[in-house]
Parts: structure tokens; C-alpha cells; sequence
């Protein structure tokens, strides 16, 4: 089931006043489409799909915006009913599984939990299907896994299992926050690679957030590139990565190690989001700032069929392309 | 166990090297959980005998004779020499020592100094009635302190929370003897809803025949439930004043540990599988658990014996009451049977505590 996301706001009250996390993004994932949301850490990716999903701590509120899901909105939902969405309808994949999973309850008592939680299953039932879905994520031994606890895993085993859990209801839309940023790098491609796989054999939609260009390059169709709490671009993944138009995606593209190459960086840091953001806040890193950046937020914009960009620069002619560059 | 990070569930290798060996995990776990419960009861004799030691040794360097203690300051030298002659003062520490620790090992603590009586008989009666009075007040003190620190931590920052801290810090602002008293004055004095606070059983009540030396259970033993239900109408009062000052660690461990448990990664991810808000508190009282139940084996620790002066207000006849008044009047024998027998009573709970976390937690590794 697709999803449409408008213009979504997020803010928390913190010791130091208020932090405005999110400020107005809006991307969509269509049918049986693979989205990666893109950005460094603190750019707002955990807490927009936080916000979509009803996960939002006490200290923070979504002071606008919609999530449309199906048809209904996610954001003005009852929290009783946007519950019985999540797990059953859209799966959620967590970054570090030791972290997620309960320590101290057998797997196959959190497989009931969850399962339990949306249907109304014997314990057999579950059990059968919990062995079934293990199997389809690449476990051997389901029945020793399922019996056991997950400290007794491997950290791409509880991976899987977590992502069985993702599946057991057979969500329409899998959401995964970093789902391999825990793990070692010979597992991760092994759990990208299941991922996207068990999700395209379903046709389900998924919205991957990492901070790796490499996972968008080789898992996505689309990319969303966010920095502090705003979409920059949005566009089909091959055209942005051979012709990025926002500054950022630029920087961030050509951030990526290659070999035989001096690694460019990008300086500066992320500006503080303290007050009600005006203007582009990529400016202060941006070697294209005018005047116009200080005063007025780009509104994001199609600059082409399928892409999005937040810029007031005119993209296409003046931002440089990345082989130029 | 220790986890592994080798993949080998994705590698051509066996199947079996998939997991650090859960089949057999079970019963080594198990094994290995009766080795610690071997290692801990093993330690136990030597805890004991440092606790005989070191209270021998303190009860000695106190200041006062006992022996003018008994007699009272008008009596002569000779006197006092041969009141201390009787009671062993006048031999050396060392071999005073040695014939209390050879006593203690036969089960004989000596007898008390004004009542003559075998310490162990005076133990044996009073200690049953302090367990008694401790076991109900933490268990009163544990439902409503979770109760209302799982509330507090569940609604951190909200009004709930706040009224809850509130409480916390009135009822730890009243020190538990004037609780006590304020109790009896209204609930007593003023209401007369609670019988007068004078010992355990009115007094049409008959005492059961003694089995357990639990007034409790030899009431229920001897089917006498008129007077079971006198003993728990008695009971009402002291539970509540000692639970009233236990309330608040509960709560505030509680609160601490499940506010803590509810910003976690488990707890978001929970949410996330769209488990029950009911359930999503059962996994963040899952983490509490084990603090929480170190909190209540400190608690049993320091009430037993800690209670004198709830006991006395209410003439309850427990250990705290007697130890007190052994301190009081120097009864050098009682006060070493009641250092002992609280310290080995801390002991006991301690080692109860480390198996029942042991057990719970699928993740300590025994041994």
C-alpha cells in the first residue's frame, strides 16, 4: 500500500528550549516501491518515520502535517486504532536487534506477543508459522532458534529474526530504520540483500532510512535526501546519483570513498534548530548561498517528472554535475 | 553463553555451528545454576562465622559493666565481683571466645542475664512474630509502591507523575514512629476502628498451641478462626506504619527503572510490533525486575530486626522489640543472639535474592 507523507513538523521540549526536528517533509512511497531516506545523523530521518508511526516520545509532538496510508490519515489517527496498524500492516525492521528483542522472554513468546497483539491464533498456529518464517529468512534451525533467547544469537541471526517479526503478518509497507548499522559489514549485504528480496518477491512497498549512499545505490528506487528536518531532493535513485541538483546531494555524493581518490568532506556542521527555521539551512555550508537563502525557505519543487529539489538555485544550469565537479 | 558473530547460518558450513549449541545450553544452564546455589551455600558458614566474631568482638568493647547493670549502682565491689564471676566476665576475652563460639556451633547462645532464660527459646518465640509483621508490611509496601511507580514511571513528566512524587516525598517526610502514633490516634483513639495497639491477640483470644511458633500459622494450623481474625485486625495498624515507610524506595526504584525501561530501544520497538499498551508495561516491569527485587531483599534485610521501635509501639513482641531492650539493659548474651540471628537472616535473603535473579535472567552465566 502506498504511502503519502505531507508536510510533517515535529518538535520536541527539551532542557534547552525547543528543538525543531522536522520541519515540513513530504515524500511518498509507492506500490511496491523501495524508498531510502537519506541524510547524516541528526538530519531528522528516526523522527519523521517516529512521527508517521505514532512513536513519538512524551517530550515531542507533530505540531502538522498528514500521513496518508491506505487512505487514512496515520498522523490523526487514534493511537488505539494506528496500533493495530503497526506490526500487522506495516512491518517494522529495528537498527540493533539485541536492543529490540527481549532479553528475557524466548523468542517464540514474542513471536506469539506480536502475533497475538493483531490476530486471534492458537499457539500451535504461531508457532508453525514462526517456524515457517524463519526458514524463509535464512535460519537453519528454527526450532532451536525460536526456543531459545536472543542473547544466544549471532548478530545477523537476530537480525533475521527480527525481520521474520517484521513479516509474520504480512505488513504491506516494511519500514527499516538502519537496519544494518549494527551489524558487521559482511552480514549487512547478506541482510540487505534478504530484505529486499523477501520484500519485491511479496510486490510490498519499504522505506529504508541509513545514512549509506551505497544502500540506496543498490536496494532503492527512489531517493529522499533530508537534512535538518527537510527534504533537499527526491528522485528516482539513478538519476540523482548521476546528476544530484540540491548543493547537498552533491556534497553527500561526492562524501563517498573512492578508491585512488582524496576524500572530499564537507565542512561545517549542522545549524542549531532552536526556533522556527527561516530560510535554507543548508546556506551557512553551501557555496552557492545568495542573499534570497537568508530570507526565504525554498519550497520544495519539481524540477522534472519525478524530481523533487529545495533550492533556489536554477539545478539544472548552475548547480555543477558530479563528474565536474 | 556468549554471543557469536560468525554467520555461519549463511555460510556452506554445518547447520550445526549456527548457534552456540542451544541444545545442550538447557540443561548446562541448569547445572551450572546448582553449582552457584553449591558455591553460595558453601560461603554461607564462613559469612556466619565472621558475623559471631565480629559481634562477639563489638558486644565486648561496649562500655558498661553488666554486672552493675543487674545490680543496680547502690551495690559494693564484692558484690559486683561475684555477679561478674558468675557470668564469666572475669576470665579472658580468648577464652571467653572460645566457649561462646563452641556454644554457638552446639546451637547454645547462653542464657540472658536477667531472665535466665536459653537466648535460642527467646529467638525461637520472637523472631517468627518479627518475620511475620516484615513479610506482610513489604508485601503491602511492594503492591502499592510498584503500583503507583509504575504509574508515576509509565506517565513520566505528567500529572500522574507528579502526584505520585508528591506522595513520595510526604511519606518520606514522616518519620515511622510518628506514623505510628498518628495512626493509632485516629484509627484507634478516634475511630475505634482497629483494636487497642496491645500484642498480637485480644485478650478472650487463647494463644494456638505452638507448632511453627508462627502466631499466623498456628492459628490456621489449630482452626482457630476467630482468632485469626483478631491477630490480623491487630495486624493492620503495625503493617501499615512499617509498609507506609517502605512505600516510597518501592516507588521510587520503580518509577526510576520503568521510566528508564519506557525510553528504550525494547520498549519503541515494542510499540512498534503494535503490542498493547499493557503489554508494552510488562516488558518495561521485565527490566524493572531485577532492581526491584534487590531493593526488597534490602528491605527484608534492614526490617527484620529494624523494627524495634514500630514493635514496641505496638507491644508486638517481635525480635526488634527484644533486642532493643537487651541493648538497653545490657544483656550481653541477647544482643550477641540478635546481632546474629539479623545478620544471618540478611544472609539467608541475600542468597534467596542472587538465585531468584539467577534464575530469572536467561543472560547471567552461572558459575
Amino acid at each position: 500500500m502506498s504511502l503519502h507523507v505531507r508536510d510533517i513538523e515535529t518538535r520536541f521540549r527539551t532542557t534547552a528550549g525547543e528543538v525543531h526536528a522536522v520541519n515540513g517533509v513530504s515524500f511518498d512511497v509507492g506500490d511496491g516501491e523501495l524508498v531510502g531516506i537519506v541524510g547524516e545523523s541528526g538530519s531528522g530521518k528516526s523522527v519523521t518515520i517516529n512521527s508517521i508511526l505514532g512513536l513519538i516520545r512524551t517530550s515531542g509532538t507533530i505540531t502538522s502535517g498528514t500521513a496518508t496510508f491506505g487512505g487514512r490519515d496515520l498522523i490523526a489517527m487514534r493511537s488505539r486504532d494506528l496500533r493495530k496498524i503497526r506490526g500487522a500492516e506495516i512491518g517494522f525492521i529495528a537498527q540493533n536487534p539485541f536492543g529490540a528483542l527481549n532479553p528475557v522472554l524466548r523468542l517464540s513468546r514474542q513471536f506469539e506477543n506480536v502475533v497475538r497483539a493483531h490476530r486471534r491464533l492458537d499457539r500451535k498456529e504461531i508457532r508453525r508459522q514462526a517456524l515457517a518464517m524463519l526458514g524463509h529468512v535464512g535460519i537453519h534451525q528454527p526450532e532451536r532458534v525460536l526456543d531459545g533467547y536472543a542473547h544466544e544469537l549471532s548478530g545477523g541471526m537476530a537480525q533475521r529474526v527480527v525481520i521474520a517479526l517484521a513479516l509474520m503478518l504480512d505488513p504491506t509497507l516494511v519500514v527499516a530504520d538502519e537496519p544494518t548499522t549494527a551489524l558487521d559489514v559482511t552480514v549487512q549485504k547478506q541482510i540487505l540483500d534478504l530484505i529486499s528480496t523477501l520484500v519485491r518477491e511479496r510486490e510490498r512497498s519499504m522505506l529504508i532510512i541509513t545514512h549509506d549512499l551505497g544502500v540506496v545505490a543498490n536496494y532503492c528506487d527512489r531517493v529522499v535526501v533530508m537534512y535538518c528536518g527537510r527534504v533537499m531532493e527526491d528522485g528516482p535513485v539513478r538519476e540523482v546519483f548521476r546528476r544530484p541538483y540540491h548543493p547537498y546531494a552533491l556534497a553527500l555524493l561526492r562524501s563517498v570513498p573512492r578508491a585512488g581518490q582524496a576524500l572530499q568532506t564537507l565542512g561545517g556542521r549542522l545549524p542549531k534548530l532552536n526556533a522556527q527555521p527561516v530560510g535554507c539551512l543548508f546556506r551557512d555550508r553551501c557555496p552557492y548561498r545568495m542573499d534570497v537563502c537568508d530570507r526565504v525557505t525554498p519550497p520544495l519543487r519539481e524540477v522534472s517528472p519525478g524530481r523533487k529539489v529545495s533550492c533556489h538555485l536554477d539545478v539544472e544550469q548552475e548547480v555543477p554535475t558530479l563528474v565536474a565537479g | 553463553m556468549s554471543t557469536t558473530n560468525t554467520e555461519a547460518g549463511d555460510a556452506p558450513s554445518p547447520a550445526s555451528t549456527e548457534l552456540m549449541a542451544p541444545a545442550v545450553g538447557a540443561p548446562r544452564r541448569r547445572r551450572a545454576f546448582w553449582g552457584l546455589v553449591a558455591k553460595r551455600l558453601a560461603f554461607i558458614p564462613l559469612a556466619l562465622f565472621a558475623v559471631i566474631t565480629i559481634s562477639f568482638l563489638l558486644v565486648s568493647i561496649m562500655p558498661g559493666d553488666p554486672a552493675l547493670a543487674i545490680l543496680g549502682s547502690t551495690a559494693n565491689e564484692q558484690e559486683v565481683a561475684t555477679v561478674r564471676s558468675q557470668l564469666g566476665l572475669d576470665r579472658p576475652l580468648a577464652e571467653r571466645y572460645v566457649t561462646y563460639v563452641g556454644g554457638v556451633l552446639q546451637g547454645d547462645f547462653g542464657r540472658s542475664f536477667f531472665t535466665g532464660q536459653p537466648i535460642r527459646d527467646e529467638i525461637v518465640k520472637y523472631l517468627p512474630a518479627s518475620i511475620e509483621l516484615v513479610v506482610m508490611a513489604i508485601l503491602l509496601a511492594a503492591l502499592v509502591g510498584i503500583s503507583i511507580g509504575t504509574l508515576a514511571g509509565y506517565c513520566r513528566g505528567r500529572a500522574p507523575d507528579k502526584a505520585v512524587r508528591v506522595v513520595i516525598a510526604g511519606l518520606e517526610a514522616i518519620p515511622g514512629f510518628l506514623a505510628g502514633l498518628l495512626l493509632i490516634f485516629a484509627f484507634f483513639y478516634l475511630w475505634r476502628l482497629v483494636p487497642s495497639p496491645t500484642g498480637r491477640l485480644g485478650i478472650v483470644n487463647i494463644y494456638p498451641p505452638t507448632v511453627t511458633h508462627f502466631l499466623l500459622i498456628d492459628l490456621i494450623l489449630a482452626g482457630d478462626w476467630n482468632g485469626l481474625r483478631s491477630t490480623l485486625h491487630r495486624s493492620m495498624l503495625p503493617v501499615l506504619t512499617l509498609a507506609l515507610a517502605a512505600i516510597p524506595l518501592f516507588a521510587k526504584i520503580t518509577r526510576t527503572t520503568v521510566g528508564g525501561a519506557m525510553g528504550s530501544k525494547q520498549i519503541q520497538y515494542a510499540r512498534a510490533c503494535g503490542l498493547s499498551e499493557w503489554r508494552v508495561v510488562q516488558y518495561a516491569l521485565l527490566q524493572a525486575r531485577t532492581p526491584i527485587l534487590t531493593y526488597t531483599a534490602m528491605l527484608f534485610g534492614a526490617m527484620v530486626g529494624g523494627s524495634a521501635i514500630i514493635e514496641t509501639i505496638f507491644s508486638w513482641q517481635g525480635l526488634g522489640q527484644w533486642g532493643l531492650k537487651a541493648i538497653v539493659a545490657l544483656d550481653i548474651p541477647a544482643i550477641q543472639g540478635f546481632v546474629i540471628v539479623t545478620g544471618f537472616c540478611t544472609m539467608l535473603v541475600y542468597l534467596v535474592l542472587d538465585l531468584v535473579v539467577a534464575a530469572l535472567d536467561p543472560r547471567i552465566q552461572h558459575g
